[in-house]
């Protein structure tokens, strides 16, 4: 569990004071709980209250409740995986007191499954590691406001409410980047579902801000790897996402720049086989903006 | 093969300036044999031509080729100044290979 006043608000603490006093809290208890959620410094007297009385009463109500246990995008979650879920969730919020943990990915949502990922948000850069078909991946503090984190915990089950947006700007060339790189793995014949996957939720965001959750993308990433052309799938997808995406100058300043860079291989070599591709897809998007 | 001993193979294909980057001794001696095997030829492949690169955007005439390991996190970007010498081998896990290659602009 963690710690109890995380998952209290100052905000709802007043709206709902009518109800706690004198119900649950004396007044001078909810003025106790009250410092602490501004972060006031307690007096000895203060502390003794609040580890002793009304930090039990928080402990009973949330238990009571289960309001330990947030499920997010519940309706895709499988019903009979919401013990398992919960159950994994207690376990490793024990192992890993007071720290923000998730569960999320296809065992959520899919009949069949490889791993289950179980996320924790760790101040520490902790090496990720698997319980059997337990796969425990340590994330940093300011993971909340990435796209990533926002994509993983669209359909997750956790302890806790993230209350953070996307704080995250990807440039053209950010995008290009990785759509060069994901090409350049398709054509060595590399695994790349990972940075297809940064790929797609990446243009999906920039495009329409739209946050892909975990279910939808596997649907996506499964279409393109299992069509017969991945890479003229990705650069159809590529152009359709960023034409509407960025200033139509800035896009086409930059794709110039891209396909200027891709135009120079090293002497007495031709053009790159990926480099001919790369300058294709981004002359068709000059097209369509111009 | 540990570190110590691959540093100098990948010395000798592809000169003594390359300069080794990431948790390259780590991540190196945490890879299976076969894994190990792959970046030596994969290394070799790079010097012989025979490996396709990305060029930056963002540091003149970079050129970064790319290995992803399969079924791992770990992945190597070696780069080469264009017509001239290989510059760094980057071996690390994904993460840090993301940043890496935004600093690259690759």
């Amino acid at each position: 569990m963690r710690k109890l006043e995380n998952y209290i608000k100052l905000e709802n603490l007043e709206n709902s004071k009518k109800y706690l006093v004198p119900y649950i809290f004396t007044e001078n208890y909810y003025n106790i709980l009250k410092a602490r959620l501004k972060g006031k410094k307690l007096s000895e007297n203060e502390t003794y209250y609040y580890s002793h009385f009304i930090k039990k009463k928080l402990k009973a109500i949330i238990e009571l409740m289960e309001l330990d246990t947030i499920f997010n995008g519940n309706e895709f979650v499988r019903k009979d995986r919401l013990n398992k879920s919960m159950s994994l969730l207690k376990k490793y919020s024990r192992k890993h007191k007071g720290m923000k943990t998730l569960i999320s990915g296809s065992f959520l949502y899919n009949k069949k499954y490889n791993d289950i990922d179980v996320f924790v948000i760790s101040k520490y850069d902790k090496e990720d590691y698997k319980e059997g078909n337990v796969h425990i991946n340590y994330l940093p503090e300011n993971v909340e406001k990435t796209l990533f984190f926002q994509s993983i915990n669209s359909i997750s089950v956790s302890n806790f409410k993230s209350e953070n947006k996307v704080e995250e700007n990807f440039k053209v060339a950010d995008i290009l980047h990785l759509y060069e790189v994901v090409i350049l793995l398709i054509m060595q014949k590399d695994e790349y579902l990972q940075e297809l996957r940064d790929l797609l939720t990446r243009l999906e965001y920039v495009s329409n801000k739209v946050i892909l959750n975990s279910m939808q993308l596997k649907i996506i990433t499964d279409k393109i790897t299992n069509s017969k052309n991945p890479i003229e799938v990705i650069n159809k997808y590529l152009i359709a996402k960023i034409i509407n995406a960025y200033n139509r100058a800035v896009l086409r300043r930059t794709l110039n720049k891209f396909i200027q860079k891709n135009s120079s291989p090293e002497k007495g070599r031709g053009l790159y086989e990926n480099w001919k591709i790369y300058n294709q897809t981004y002359k068709e998007a000059i097209e369509v903006v111009t | 093969m540990l570190h110590d001993e691959v540093r100098e193979k990948i010395e000798e294909i592809l000169g003594g300036e390359i300069s080794f980057e990431g948790h390259f001794n780590i991540v190196f001696d945490n890879l299976k044999e076969n894994r190990k095997k792959q970046l030596i030829e994969w290394i070799t492949e790079c010097k012989e031509g025979k490996s396709i690169p990305i060029s930056s955007d963002r540091i003149k005439e970079l050129l970064g080729f790319v290995l992803r390991f399969r079924s791992t996190n770990f992945r190597a970007i070696l780069t080469k100044k264009k017509n001239e010498y290989f510059i760094a081998l980057f071996l690390d896990k994904h993460k840090y290979y993301e940043n890496e290659r935004r600093k690259l602009g690759i």
